[in-house]
């Protein structure tokens, strides 16, 4: 039941991302729901779900990029194996740490789309900083809220 | 700590074949997604639509108003140019011209917008089987807004014209000189390789070229606000304000030759 519940809240959070008003926007940049989903189910469910959860993340927001097409797919299933093994060294039982954690792999995962999309085109520096940091910073600053609500659905 | 033991070397082997059969997996799941996500998107998008349109009553009375007179104005326009388009017509007829084809129009409305920061996307709500196929040019009343690049039977995907991927041939309709639109990833657009002698002034406007086979000549990309020299030094370069508003996109026009 709460893992069918944790589901429903990854769709709910896909859904936030895609919407096309972009309630979420600040600045023109959105957090990435889905890789907090991801990271959220390695630091409260078993392995093999949340490794099964952050495939289904990456396949979710593939389905509706124009490219790469995989890369999200790939990422995140590795971020969620990584950080899988980093928990295991470190207690990750405060919320900081589990804050640090997720900025520190959105950085890694918009620097990688960052070289990605210099193949794809010319940006300036200064909106490839932008996207960068901000955004990993955003998506930082949104997690507990995503924290909080994974904890609801298994403490339920 | 992140040694891999022989124990865990068939997972290693698992993994490389799980990459390997990945863009496999998202052809297979990518339409099933986006058809169970299309049902409770829609409804949100709807509710937000309604929220929004109650919270701005007042402001989009008054735009209602704005766009009433407007519309008087341009139909009283309208009808003048229709005059003119006959006369044309009847003149073209004359010279023995061949005649512009008319393009049909299919009306689509957005659902979704790619979910991240490094791409301008959209996934419409209508695909292969109301005819719209791949590389086919989308806009809306303003101006050019993107291309379609992905096509399912009942959703396509659209690139914006502020995505770094796209590059349009463009002219400045004044003066004629030509230059590549390119995306930004911000909201303007950047029109490359004009030459340092370039007749370019700012509230140009730029429309698609002929030389660009994908895009039909004439359609208005949007306005020049900035000039500047290129880190070179051998070209100058041109930002240009799209004329649609890229942000806020609700129903569009995908042209089908």
């Amino acid at each position: 039941m709460k893992k069918w519940l944790f589901g429903l809240l990854i769709i709910c959070l896909g859904v936030l991302q895609l919407s096309p008003i972009g309630i979420l926007n600040f600045f023109n940049l959105k957090p990435d729901l889905l890789l907090i989903a991801c990271l959220a189910s390695v630091f409260f469910f078993r392995f093999k779900y949340a490794f099964l959860i952050s495939i289904f993340c990456g396949l979710f927001k593939d389905a509706f990029l124009v490219y790469p097409a995989t890369l999200n797919t790939i990422s995140f299933a590795a971020w969620s194996y990584i950080i899988f093994r980093v928990a295991k060294e470190i207690s990750t039982d405060n919320i900081l740490v589990k804050v640090g954690l997720v900025f520190l792999v959105a950085l890694l995962q918009n620097i990688i789309m960052a070289v990605l999309s210099s193949y794809y085109g010319v940006i300036s520096l200064g909106i490839y900083l932008r996207v960068i940091i901000f955004a990993s910073i955003y998506t930082a600053f949104v997690s507990p809220l995503i924290f909080i609500l994974s904890k609801k659905i298994l403490d339920r | 700590m992140f040694k891999v033991s022989k124990r865990n070397l068939k997972y290693v082997f698992a993994a490389a074949a799980l990459i390997f059969l990945i863009p496999y997996l998202i052809s297979l799941f990518s339409s099933p997604i986006q058809k169970i996500v299309q049902p409770p998107l829609s409804i949100f998008t709807l509710l937000q639509r309604e929220v929004r349109g109650l919270f701005f009553y007042h402001r989009n009375y008054l735009e209602n108003e704005r766009l009433r007179n407007e519309n008087y104005s341009l139909r009283i326009k309208f009808s003048e140019f229709k005059e003119l388009y006959q006369e044309n017509s009847r003149l073209k007829k004359l010279l023995s011209f061949k005649q512009k084809s008319v393009y049909k129009l299919i009306a689509v409305r957005v659902i979704a917008r790619a979910p991240d920061n490094w791409s301008f996307a959209l996934l419409v709500d209508k695909g292969r089987r109301n005819g719209i196929n791949k590389g086919m040019v989308v806009i809306n009343y303003r101006g050019l807004v993107g291309k379609v690049a992905e096509v399912s039977d009942d959703t396509s995907k659209i690139v914006l014209i502020n995505d770094p991927s796209l590059g349009i041939s463009g002219i400045v309709q004044r003066s004629r000189q030509e230059g590549l639109v390119n995306g930004t990833l911000g909201s303007n657009l950047i029109m490359r390789y004009l030459p340092e002698d370039a007749d370019v002034l700012i509230g140009d406007t730029v429309v698609t070229s002929e030389l660009s086979k994908s895009y039909p000549k004439g359609l208005i990309i949007g306005s020049v606000v900035n000039l500047g020299k290129e880190f070179s030094g051998l070209s100058r370069y041109a930002v240009i304000r799209p004329a649609a508003q890229l942000s806020n996109l609700e129903e569009l026009l995908v042209i089908a030759p």
